[in-house]
């Protein structure tokens, strides 16, 4: 490429948002190795600054024509759609950070790394090479297994982050094994190439696809810790502080769907009626173990991990109905699979965020910490159940309206029996998350019944944003529709 | 303005909201303040999207996307009609007027803001309810109407009576809404719409069909769907067994929604459904004969009752009879009419009923008696209801009533004529018996009668404008102005031609008018100056079993009891057996083993990352193995 090549490619529509995450979180590192004497909560603003800027030039650019800088970073459909998502979590996550910061001493990197992730988490979303896009995918896993070891004296939380860089590193090495295959029967790391020769390479050498196909959706599956990839997820979610759990669940979890998403279909829409029924058989049974082996939870965090787990199994739903072969009836299932995500990421992050306040009130993480909550903080006890009744998917929440679609979508597409399963583990986890409900409006007795919780106003905050998201997705859907509707999924 | 109509119910809701935030410790003056200006100013608008109404016609709907379903997208949003900018005049004057009253009636009452807060609520909710575009709109408000009932009915919980009747009003009505419910997805399934203009163009071609059952009666069992929600709402026979026990709640509750505007809603949804009852004549006749029947059974049962609210309660029914038979008919702009003028001289009997408890704290007539020299006001505005409810000349209810008898007669329904001057009979009398017992001769209960007073000017300047209303409002519709009313709603329809129209007939009216005396006179005779021979106790005598049947009200909430409680109990004893031993078992089974399954499950999280990595390990390994099995091995 010339010179003049280089200087005109449309970088701000593509890398707006990500240049400017990475430039905050670059002045933040610096700001933080000179300024020791500033407390923290200063950084944590400038980031949530920052990730506000990178929001609105996402947001300016949602209906940007696709465009391309460097063959490698696209704007379009699903860059858009999973920036914002990321974008959105990303403050959230940061607003908890800053209650957080306030009560607990976080060793400082805390701040850019999250913001290192989210970077990463971008490039995910938007790049169209399987290099960058594992580049994108480490920057962010790198950060994490960091960020959940980093509760210095806690040895669960070491333990947590140690368990997870071993499954991380064994899930990019699966990864990275299906990449290479294609590459080697290819010889081309670009999406757009790979898709164009998509048939060609499915009619040539099917096994070679298909085993490609099932390595990279394993090896993704250990970020979203599908079953059975999953057994790292408690534990790290347990030790890690409580913002990052929350980061993990939420964050962590839509880029690397975002991720999955552009690279299986990029790659191999030609073969979908064939190669994405491995996709159903993982949804179908994380759906299933993830909601089993929920139920019998005592620990708030480690029940929230495995909820995480079955919630994952509903949004890998859609991906076994690009089955049916026809793009007409696509457009639908990204419509159901970004709301969906949308409206967990309210909900997750919420009741990550009760359950800390409780659980530091009551010291302890066991569930007996909310009987009575009611009685103590009736703002906390209505918010945290607007979030489980989200997540269990009951009428008036973003959560009812997510599954409807998805189970619509199933028994449209012909595969009636992933929703049945749908619907029949969305009932099974009334168990667990009502079980909460019930603790939350039991009287408490005894010396505890008097006390109130006291809620800092950061918290409040997060909690009214997470609170209006889950009810005014579930009330007025069209606000979310509307914009996914006028989006160019296909062009 | 008309643009601005969805201003009408959001100011309600504001205060509302206002007052919910303030909570039960918001002072009185500042709740009924809030309220009372909220509401005014909705009337105002009201006005204003009345006027622009009246000369633009119909505008709308606005319409805002809400949520997609598949193939179906479904909005909400308001529309103006002459039809619901009638409604909402009226509907925001009588609540304004309430809402002002009520700070006189309910003063001192602990509940003081909370009552404001359930009325804001039911405002709002009613005043959307006539502004809904479509079927399934109004549907929501339908059910949130019912639900205010409910909490105003049940407003003093702590009273058995108040709570049951409460419970009652809810159930009975519900039987109602389900029809309703049950007709709306009927609606929807055959026309793919809910909106009005494209369920009536369906109805109105009878191109439609469900697969079992054919075009014409499919349009016949939705309008009689319809109805049963009408029937259950405006209290007609057989549902309206409901409305004389909802006289339990606080009286301003009584002349609001159970006078002049929710029990009104029924009428006003065969209204706004016109279209579609007049595509079938079956389900208008239905209409005709179940609203004869009502008003003339509730005027029946109105003539003995002791209960001076339970007397106006059955008036009521009656009255909403008459406003179903003018639909039935196909009168349609004089049962609309009616509800007008009903709902102004309800009000006002209702509210001045309110003022003669408020002073005398009993309700019982014949512990009254001789209020007209301590309530003079009372009384006088009183008079104006009663002159207009018994259809005296010039007062609201005789123009409209006379239209509504006019009607029936020259399209051919003689018996039906029959029935309702036989009503019309029976409602002068009841409402004059309440008079004199109440307001002339000597007082029953002298010490009651001594504490007597009139409330103070909240209460009393409502009862003076409705008393104007009473008076007046007839007018709007009356060979001197022309019959506006008709030619004003009748600009809605395309072939300026919903329903008839029956021209002046001077000689009906004096007949009316001399029925209406007739039952006057009759009351004065026995409960005015009555001589020896017919004091009240020896008409009771003489009319024997005829008088205990219509005091205990023809039986009916017995034989209702009889039949569907001891039948409903009969069934849930069955159903009762079965859940607990069949299916509760089986939900125990199941509910085991899953339990197990996942604590095994649990063990299987041991805690050490070998074994993680293993299970992940043999994971990808079997994954792959399937797949590649599948696809036909590697050659």
């Amino acid at each position: 490429m010339s010179v003049s090549d280089w200087l005109n490619q449309p970088y701000i529509a593509t890398m707006g948002p990500l240049l400017t995450v990475s430039a905050a979180a670059l002045i933040i590192m610096v700001l933080e190795f000179t300024c020791r004497k500033l407390d923290r909560r200063w950084l944590i603003g400038l980031a949530l600054a920052g990730v506000a800027v990178a929001l609105a030039e996402a947001l300016v650019h949602f209906y940007h024509d696709p465009a391309m800088a460097l063959n490698t970073v696209v704007t379009d459909a699903f860059a858009n759609v999973f920036s914002v998502l990321i974008l959105i979590s990303a403050l959230l996550v940061l607003l908890f950070a800053l209650d957080y910061a306030g009560q607990v001493r976080l060793a400082g990197e805390h701040t850019y790394l999250i913001l290192f992730a989210v970077a990463g988490a971008l490039a995910m979303a938007s790049a169209v090479d399987l290099i960058t896009l594992y580049v994108g995918l480490e920057l962010l896993s790198l950060s994490s297994y960091v960020l959940v070891a980093l509760r210095s004296r806690s040895a669960a939380s070491a333990e947590g982050g140690v368990k997870y860089l071993l499954m991380g590193s064994i899930g990019s090495a699966v990864l990275l094994y299906g990449m290479s295959f294609l590459y080697g029967v290819t010889g081309t790391t670009s999406l757009i190439q790979l898709g164009a020769g998509g048939l060609a390479t499915y009619t040539s050498y099917p096994q070679i696809a298909t085993l490609a196909f099932v390595l990279m959706l394993a090896g993704m599956g250990f970020k979203l810790s599908l079953v059975p990839f999953h057994m790292w997820t408690p534990d790290a979610y347990e030790g890690a502080p409580a913002p990052i759990s929350a980061f993990l669940a939420t964050l962590s979890k839509a880029a690397a769907f975002g991720m999955l998403l552009r690279m299986l279909l990029f790659i191999f829409n030609a073969a979908a009626s064939d190669v994405f029924f491995w996709a159903g058989v993982l949804a179908a049974v994380t759906m299933v173990v993830g909601n089993l082996i929920a139920l019998p939870q005592r620990n708030m965090k480690r029940l929230l991990a495995f909820s995480s787990v079955a919630q994952a199994g509903y949004v890998l739903l859609p991906f076994a109905l690009f089955q049916t072969g026809a793009f007409q009836d696509w457009i639908s299932l990204f419509d159901s699979l970004s709301f969906y995500l949308y409206a967990y990421t309210f909900m997750t992050v919420g009741a990550f965020a009760v359950v800390w306040v409780v659980s530091r009130a009551r010291n302890t993480l066991l569930d007996e910490a909310l009987v009575g909550l009611y009685q103590q903080s009736p703002w906390l006890a209505l918010a945290l159940t607007v979030f489980l009744l989200g997540l269990a998917g009951v009428p008036l929440t973003g959560g009812f309206v997510g599954k409807v679609y998805l189970f619509s979508d199933a028994v449209h597409l012909h595969a009636a029996w992933l929703g049945v399963l749908l619907f029949v583990c969305s009932v099974a986890s009334f168990f667990y998350y009502f079980g909460w409900v019930r603790k939350v409006f039991q009287p408490l007795t005894g010396p505890l019944a008097g006390q109130r919780i006291h809620v800092g106003p950061s918290m409040n905050l997060l909690l009214a944003v997470c609170v209006a998201g889950t009810l005014l997705l579930g009330m007025v859907p069209a606000l979310l529709l509307r914009p996914l509707a006028h989006t160019l999924w296909l062009s | 303005m008309v643009a601005y109509a969805w201003l009408v119910p959001l100011l309600p809701l504001a205060a509302y909201v206002f007052l919910l935030v303030l909570g039960r410790r918001a002072p009185e003056g500042v709740a009924a303040g809030v309220s009372v200006v909220c509401s005014l100013a909705s009337f105002l608008v009201s006005a204003a999207v009345f006027r622009a109404a009246a000369s633009q016609g119909p505008v709308g709907p606005y319409l805002f996307h809400w949520l997609t379903l598949g193939s179906a997208s479904i909005s909400f949003g308001f529309e103006v009609t002459r039809l619901n900018a009638l409604m909402i005049l009226v509907v925001s004057l009588v609540s304004t007027l309430v809402l002002l009253y009520s700070a006189g009636y309910m003063h001192g009452d602990e509940r003081f803001p909370v009552f404001y807060q359930y009325l804001n609520l039911f405002v709002f909710s009613m005043l959307a309810l006539v502004l809904s575009p479509n079927l399934l709109q109004l549907y929501i408000f339908w059910e949130m109407v019912g639900l205010c009932s409910y909490l105003l009915v049940g407003f003093w919980y702590f009273k058995p009576e108040a709570a049951l009747a409460a419970k009652k009003s809810f159930i009975v009505t519900r039987i109602g809404d389900t029809g309703l419910l049950i007709g709306i997805v009927l609606l929807y399934w055959a026309s793919g719409s809910f909106d009005y203009s494209t369920v009536f163009a369906a109805a109105g071609a009878g191109q439609w069909s469900l697969g079992w059952v054919s075009g014409q009666e499919l349009t016949t069992l939705c309008a009689l769907l319809v109805f049963l929600g009408a029937v259950g709402k405006s209290a007609q026979f057989p549902l309206h067994v409901w409305l004389p026990d909802a006289m339990e709640g606080p009286t301003p509750v009584s002349a609001l929604i159970h006078a002049a505007t929710m029990v009104a809603a029924g009428v006003y949804l065969v209204a706004r459904c016109y279209p579609l009852f007049q595509a079938s004549p079956g389900a208008l006749a239905t209409v005709a004969w179940i609203g004869a029947i009502t008003a003339l059974l509730a005027a029946l049962i109105a003539l003995t009752q002791r209960d001076i609210k339970r007397v106006i309660a059955y008036s009521t029914v009656s009255q909403l009879g008459y406003m179903m038979l003018a639909l039935g008919v196909g009168a349609y702009a004089y049962g609309v009419f009616h509800l007008m003028t009903h709902a102004f001289f309800k009000a006002l009997l209702f509210l001045a009923a309110g003022s003669v408890i408020h002073a005398v704290d009993t309700q019982d007539l014949f512990e009254m008696g001789g209020l007209y020299r301590k309530l003079p006001l009372t009384a006088w505005t009183f008079l104006a209801g009663a002159l207009a409810l018994a259809g005296v000349v010039p007062f609201a209810g005789f123009w409209s009533k006379d239209d509504i008898l006019a009607a029936a007669l020259n399209t051919g329904h003689p018996v039906l004529w029959g029935m309702l001057l036989l009503a019309a009979f029976c409602t002068a009398f009841y409402i004059f018996r309440v008079y004199f017992l109440v307001f002339t001769g000597a007082p029953r209960q002298p010490e009651r009668w001594q504490h007597a007073h009139e409330g103070s000017w909240v209460m009393t300047l409502p009862l003076l404008v409705l008393a104007a209303m009473a008076t007046i409002a007839g007018f709007f519709n009356s060979p001197l102005n022309g019959d506006g009313l008709e030619h004003f709603l009748f600009a809605d329809s395309p072939q300026h031609q919903i329903g008839y129209t029956a021209p002046e007939n001077v000689p009906l009216m004096l007949l009316s008018l001399l029925v209406a005396l007739l039952g006057i006179g009759l009351a004065a005779a026995v409960y005015w100056r009555p001589r020896q021979s017919q004091r009240p106790e020896r008409w009771a005598r003489a009319w024997g079993p005829f008088y205990t049947l219509s005091y205990r009200k023809f039986y009916l909430d017995e034989v209702y009891y009889a039949a569907l409680v001891y039948t409903g109990k009969g069934i849930a004893a069955v159903v009762d057996w079965i859940d607990r031993y069949v299916i509760d078992a089986l939900v125990r089974v199941v509910g085991r083993l899953v339990y197990s399954v996942s604590v095994l499950l649990k063990f299987s999280q041991t805690g050490q990352v070998q074994a993680y990595s293993t299970v992940a390990a043999l994971g990808v390994l079997v994954l792959v193995a399937w797949a590649m099995l599948r696809a036909g091995g590697v050659h």
